[in-house]
């Protein structure tokens, strides 16, 4: 077996992932976090269609993104409405 | 039509419940509060006599398999039904019917609303399905989505009182829950990379013959498992949702996480660990022993903290983590007397708590005391209810007649044969506290007299399930053979004799 | 050959970089008094779990499992993890849904979405319970 070597597109992807992640615990301000996390969503979506997981990634697209973020944009919304 | 059912029962017990929990929500929309409790009610029977008629299966041919939908077992899905599923399956049945009796007649007022109500049915129903599911489950990916299931439908149950406190209970459970579900999915996923399989039999014979190759990625995804399981059935260091959930939600919601729900995760860490893995290699990787230092954990700081608790409930709330020990204690032993313990364990203190905790909603109804300090003479005043306390306290220590006794017999048993000194003094210890948490709460209720002396009424039908669950304490202690036969076989079953 | 651990690390560089997201999540749910961001390291967790299983049906060169006649000699990866995962990221949505549903409400009972502030608040209102 040779050794082929691995992606480097995904390795640096999960890197990309990583510093998010570590900076999602670190930030202060919510709204940034939330933005932070969409494309946090949108590294995640690209890994899956180089991992051969179209489907996965139409999923994460539709759900992981979109739903999340609009669900978390809205809470913060209201939270702060009633303030 | 009956053959239909009889062939089909394993799968029908969980689409049942299923079903049902969608269909109550329909006949809410038309008011027919009636027809919902009635179609909970045939539920949980149809689940108490479906656990029965497969026991009695099992029993005469031995443990089989239910293929769904007629694939076969690499690509399809199986279930299935040994001594232990079953056991669970009575347990369920039993419980959830004697529940709901006791909760039906005042779930509306407690809850505010009827519609309300057929909301925490509906959850109710959900958490049956789900803990029905892991019974039988024979796959590990359906294991986690049932174990998904049962976690939300629990935590809804924890809020559907909807007051703040209970709000934050269910937040913070949420939170630990979820955790324990990715740590267990986290584990499944090393399983399924070590073997290739989900199914927990192929999943046995492959880690049969290579993992001594894999050890650092076994201890690994075992340990995952254990961290898991241990925040969802809230081991020692890992229960600090339990207490508030248990405490703050309404009695029925309290009584059936307790008595159930926190051993359904307790029955999925048995089935990965002992079906899918394997009872050697788990005791050859040294997993048995930190699953015998939890439960000792367990069993002496649950008891300690109880004893610090002026809440009724959250007394046996706490209380539960410490019988959460002995089970855990009994799977760490891993010999044959110590598995048929906590698996008798199990099924007792499903009686014996599910009675506290009814005991406590229903002394919280009639008398709207919370505070242990308040119960002064309650003896006199509610006999039949404090008579039945003190049975169940009886049993919770252990001595012998009643049930508990059965359970702690067995687990000493293993402990001598295992030459485990430190778990027989542990086992006395957890008996001595318990007696220590529970008895000066009978001696108040009788040996002091109360000043606003009124002879409350007892006759309404909540007291119903009390006196059986009280009756059958007393009942499984004196004949322990139908009960003790499945765990003893379940045991025998797992250690592969 | 036998390869250094350095070269294995890196030849299974998605297992090595989701256990890192995992703890990092972990770290973020224990670590941070915000219901918010407990509930996004809950979901970074999960998406690094959902890594986990793809990567081990992944094969470097391989095509997703769409049969191609024009190509028959394609190299399918495996299915199976890409679906269970599916299910999982329901699952995800869901507890994430139920999970923001119970901050609105605890924000109308408390006005804050910090742990800390809600214990302190809880127990003020306990002490002053007591005494009054």
């Amino acid at each position: 077996m040779s050794f082929a070597g691995p992606d480097i597109i995904n390795i640096i992807l999960i890197c990309f992932l990583i510093t998010i992640a570590i900076a999602i615990n670190f930030m202060k301000d919510l709204l940034y976090v939330v933005i932070v996390f969409g494309v946090y969503g949108l590294i995640m979506v690209l890994i899956w269609l180089r991992m051969n997981a179209p489907d996965l990634a139409i999923t994460e697209a539709a759900a992981g993104v979109a739903t999340t973020t609009l669900m978390i944009a809205l809470i913060m919304r209201t939270t702060r409405k009633v303030k | 039509m009956v053959a239909l059912v009889k062939e089909n029962a394993p799968i029908l017990i969980v689409i049942a419940s299923l079903f049902s929990a969608y269909l109550l929500p329909v006949f809410m929309q038309y008011r027919r509060y009636g027809i919902v409790g009635f179609l909970a009610l045939a539920t949980q029977f149809f689940v108490l006599f479906g656990g029965i008629f497969l026991a009695t299966q099992v029993l005469a041919k031995g443990s089989f398999r239910y293929i769904l939908a007629g694939w076969e077992a690499p690509w399809g899905l199986e279930i299935t039904i040994d001594p232990l599923s079953t056991l669970f399956l009575i347990m369920i049945g039993l419980i959830n019917l004697l529940i709901l009796v006791y909760a039906l007649p005042s779930l509306a007022d407690e809850l505010g609303n009827k519609v309300r109500a057929t909301w925490f049915l509906t959850l109710f129903m959900l958490l049956t399905a789900a803990l029905c599911g892991m019974a039988l489950c024979h796959d590990l990916f359906n294991l986690y989505v049932f174990i998904e299931v049962a976690t939300i439908s629990g935590c809804a149950i924890v809020g559907a009182k909807g007051d703040a406190r209970s709000t934050e209970a269910t937040f913070k459970y949420l939170i630990l829950a979820t955790l324990g579900s990715c740590f267990v999915l986290g584990g499944i996923g090393f399983l399924y990379n070590l073997t290739g399989n989900l199914n927990m039999l192929f999943v046995n014979h492959e880690l049969a013959q290579t993992w001594s190759n894999y050890q650092y990625a076994l201890w690994v995804s075992l340990s995952f498992f254990i961290v898991g399981f241990g925040i969802k059935s809230a081991v020692f260091p890992l229960h600090v949702w339990l207490p508030d959930a248990h405490s703050s939600a309404i009695t029925p919601a309290s009584a059936v996480l307790s008595a159930i729900s926190v051993k359904g995760y307790v029955l999925g860490l048995v089935k990965v660990f002992y079906i899918a893995v394997g009872p050697l290699i788990v005791a050859s990787l040294n997993i048995s022993d930190i699953l015998l230092l939890l439960g000792m954990g367990s069993i002496i700081a649950g008891s300690i903290f109880a004893i610090a608790q002026t809440e009724l409930k959250r007394r046996f709330a706490f209380s539960t983590i410490a019988q959460i020990g002995y089970i855990f204690l009994g799977l760490g032993l891993n010999n044959q007397a110590g598995l048929t313990g906590a698996f008798f364990h199990i099924f007792s203190h499903a009686l014996i708590k599910t009675a506290l905790f009814l005991i406590a909603g229903f002394i919280l109804i009639k008398t709207g005391k919370s505070q242990i300090k308040d119960l002064t003479g309650i003896g006199k005043q509610m006999p039949l209810t404090m008579g039945a306390f003190t049975v169940v306290s009886l049993g919770m220590t252990g001595i012998p007649l009643f049930s508990g006794f059965i359970g702690k017999w067995n687990l000493l048993l293993g402990s001598l044969e295992a030459g485990n000194w430190l778990a027989i003094l542990v086992l006395l210890a957890g008996s001595i506290l318990a007696a220590i948490y529970l008895f000066p709460i009978i001696k108040q209720a009788y040996f002091t007299t109360n000043q606003d002396y009124a002879e409350l009424k007892e006759n309404t039908i909540m007291i119903v399930p009390i006196l059986i669950l009280a009756g059958t304490v007393l009942l499984l202690g004196i004949f322990p053979r139908p009960v003790l036969t499945l765990a003893s076989q379940a045991a025998s079953m797992l250690l592969g004799q | 050959m036998e390869l250094t651990i350095g070269a294995k690390l890196l030849n299974n560089y998605p297992f090595l970089g989701s256990l890192i997201i995992f703890g990092i999540g972990c770290y973020t749910v224990l670590s941070n008094s915000n219901l918010l961001k407990k509930l996004l390291g809950i979901n970074i967790m999960e998406s690094s779990i959902f890594l986990f299983y793809v990567a081990t049906g992944n094969i470097r060169g391989g095509v997703p499992p769409i049969v191609d006649l024009a190509q028959p000699e394609a190299l399918y990866i495996n299915p199976l993890p890409t679906g269970l995962m599916l299910t999982g990221i329901v699952v995800s949505i869901s507890v994430t849904g139920f999970a923001l549903a119970l901050i609105i409400k605890l924000y109308r009972f408390y006005g804050t979405m910090d742990a800390n502030e809600i214990f302190e608040i809880r127990n003020e209102g306990k002490n002053n319970g007591s005494s009054s």
